[in-house]
């Protein structure tokens, strides 16, 4: 199946991706999986750490399905489907 | 000048030429802080209530908290306060830079200005010395011009200046102060009040460091919170590298990025106009920081036409960007230059300009009216650009831009296409995904605003914790603790944006520190509680009407048509009762007299 992954913020000033397409084994995978898997693109490589350790303390990264922070869903056991898309920032703020 | 904690005011009347020096006591800013909360406090003393807003009476506050100048992180701020040209309601609007240090540099915690000067002035203010001197050959230019002047009439590098531009001198009801160039008192129209009393700019230049009460207390408090920012992954390095401008597809990606004027909350051209965007087209060229501040969020860009300048933040480039439905980043940069230039604040008249595009396509603005300015379509960067020096001479359509979304929208029987609050144009969320979000801005004091109560905090960045943005279940709560805690911040002259990696433990160790008050938890919350509940008496004194606590028809009735949150609306009325019931207020949103007389509020 495929996801489309895009990445954000310094995630993508420093890999000089906008995202990615996976093509992984389905019909679903969880979002942990999908970080190991993005985490090995060169830039990306903080978030394998995310994939181990989840959030912590303080600002989270920001990972959205389909729009929704997965902290709202199941964390990084949200499953994920053919045809969504995933969208990753680290922790930010403004105003 | 030793340690005091009493607030120190220069008093300025423009129609006598009258400068006089007064206190507040101990127990007023024991009370109320300093900044916001002291400049509200003088306020509701000078205030009835039906003054007309360019009348002698309004008074025009320039006040700093007892942070401000300190070595505190971000204690630069300082705000500006008087009745609101846009909302007839309180005004009260914070800026950054180096101003308000200096200000307080001179020995001065507030500048209150009142009446009016025959022929333009502006107020120097030399440590003790204070005078005023002709603007004449000042009146009319640009906010840039202005400064270069200043300062050098001034004979000092360390001179810092506060001004307006032609938008304030023309009224503009939307006009803001402009200081050190970039920085802008920007919201609710304080500019518009300065011009009206022909007072042009401030200049200030001192000597005066403030002294905390006990100095290596509070030295070694602050260091601990420089330390605990610069590790903040957020302010350490997000806010940094990117700016506020980080968030153009944070928000989008939830689908919450108003796009022209609140008809969606995806905007399809995110990318084009995006922080990252500005990054990689070359525009930005460094960062920079307003006074004592590690986390300089600032952006110094500069166009390939040779054009520099400061900005877009992500409030203005939203603002002059996806609201307009404009894509095309060196106009919204070129706009937001000229928005500087001119002294408009970049919210208002984005949205009043996305407003009046709506009422275009819907055929209620007539290409005739334009008086052969380009035609107020969505997306045309040539209007976004063309309007903003139009709408500060208040030349042409310009003059009913002038007015803000409001009254133009009035003004052609269609209320409804105004996204205001209160008057006040709302910023770059839409509520519809965001229900504590808009619960705060259904409830700002000052109008539609993201910085009297942020949930886009908790709600979408997870800061402090993450909550569900479309769950209504405890956000009267977490509304009223932001609310207060953020008048608080305010207050002692600190940026919001602190807040981001400090917590009110924080706060509450600095203000000690300095202040010596040795404050609770509590009665530090209960400040701002106290502030809070001051200007809904004193928006009551000016006439703000029962049910004023709510959004646009739009955000409450249209469901979200796309995106993540289609399908949604503001749902008000299963949060609001809650929040007054919290507040202690009637139902009509008004503190009941026993919730004024447990907060020592006589108003
Ligand atoms: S965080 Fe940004 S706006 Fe706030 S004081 Fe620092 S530079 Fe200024």
């Amino acid at each position: 199946m495929k996801v489309d992954v895009r990445v954000f913020g310094p995630l993508r000033l420093n890999s000089g991706k906008k995202g990615l397409t996976l093509e992984l084994a389905g019909p679903r995978v969880r979002l942990r999986e999908i970080l190991k898997e993005v985490a090995k693109v060169k830039g990306l490589e903080e978030l394998e750490g995310v994939a181990k350790r989840g959030f912590g303390d303080g600002a989270p990264f920001i990972i959205l399905v389909d729009g929704r922070n997965c902290l709202d869903l199941q964390g990084l056991d949200t499953e994920v489907g053919e045809g969504q898309k995933v969208s990753i920032f680290p922790p930010s703020a403004g105003g | 000048m030793g340690f005091t904690n009493k607030i120190r005011i220069l008093k300025v009347d423009l129609s006598s030429g009258q400068i006089s020096r007064e206190e507040l006591s101990e127990e007023v800013s024991k009370k109320f802080i300093g900044g916001r909360g002291a400049g509200t406090y003088l306020l509701n003393s000078l205030l009835k209530g039906d003054e007309d807003v360019f009348s002698e009476a309004n008074p025009l506050i320039f006040a700093t908290g007892p942070l401000t100048g300190t070595a505190a992180p971000t204690g630069g701020r300082y705000m500006v306060l008087c009745k609101s040209p846009l909302t007839g309601l309180v005004a009260c609007s914070n800026s950054g830079g180096h101003f308000g240090a200096e200000l307080k540099r001179t020995g001065t915690d507030i500048v209150c200005v009142v009446g009016k000067a025959q022929e333009p002035v502006y107020l120097y203010v030399d440590d003790d010395k204070a005078e005023l001197r002709s603007a004449s050959h000042l009146w009319g230019l640009d906010t840039h011009k202005t400064t270069a002047i200043l300062k050098e009439e001034a004979g000092a590098e360390s001179a810092k200046v506060a001004c307006i531009g032609p938008a304030g001198e023309n009224l503009v009801r939307y006009a803001c102060i402009i200081n050190d160039l970039h920085r802008a008192a920007g919201r609710s129209g304080v500019g518009a009040v300065m011009g009206s009393k022909k007072l042009k700019a401030i200049v200030v230049t001192g000597a005066t460091r403030p002294e905390p009460s006990d100095h290596d207390k509070f030295m070694e408090t602050v260091k601990a919170r420089v330390k605990t920012l610069q590790e903040n992954p957020v302010t350490g390095q997000g806010l940094p590298a990117l700016g506020t401008k980080v968030l153009d597809n944070i928000i989008n990606e939830h689908g919450a990025y108003p796009t022209r004027n609140f008809q969606t909350g995806v905007f399809e051209s995110t990318d084009e106009v995006c922080g990252e965007a500005l990054v990689e087209k070359g525009y930005l060229k460094k960062n920079r920081g307003c006074y004592a501040c590690p986390i300089k969020c600032a952006r110094v860009t500069e166009l390939p036409s040779g054009n520099k300048g400061e900005g877009p933040e992500y409030e203005s480039g939203w603002a002059l960007g996806a609201a307009a439905g404009v894509k095309d980043l060196i106009a919204i940069t070129e706009a937001n230059y000229q928005c500087n230039l001119m002294g408009l604040d970049t919210i208002s008249y984005g949205t009043t300009v996305a407003c009046a595009m709506e009422l275009f396509e819907k055929g209620l603005i007539k290409k005739d009216e334009l008086e052969g300015g380009p035609a107020l379509t969505f997306g045309s960067s040539e209007a976004i650009v063309f309007y903003a020096q139009k709408t500060a001479y208040r030349q042409g359509f310009g003059d009913k831009l002038a007015e803000g979304s409001l009254l133009l929208a009035k003004g052609y029987g269609a209320e409804e296409y105004s996204m205001s609050v209160k008057g006040q144009e709302l910023p770059a969320y839409d509520p519809r995904g965001v229900q504590g979000q808009g619960l705060s801005f259904a409830t700002s004091n000052r109008g539609g605003c993201h910085v009297r109560g942020y949930l886009i905090a908790p709600e979408i960045l997870g800061i402090p914790e993450k909550l569900d943005p479309q769950s209504t279940e405890g956000k009267a709560q977490w509304v009223k603790i932001f609310q207060d805690l953020t008048a608080v911040i305010d207050s002692m002259g600190m940026c919001l944006f602190s807040s981001f990696a400090l917590g009110a433990e924080d706060y509450l160790a600095i203000l000690n520190a300095f202040t010596g008050f040795d404050y609770s938890l509590d009665e530090m919350m209960e400040c701002g509680e106290r502030i809070w509940n001051l200007e809904r008496a004193l928006n009551r004194r000016f006439g703000m009407a029962p049910g004023a606590d709510t959004l646009p028809k739009r955000l409450l009735k249209e469901q979200m048509p796309e995106g993540p949150q289609k399908g949604h609306t503001v749902r008000l009325d299963e949060m609001l009762p809650e929040y007054y019931e919290l507040r202690g207020w009637d139902e009509n949103g008004f503190p009941k007299k026993e919730t004024l007389e447990r907060l020592g509020l006589d108003a």
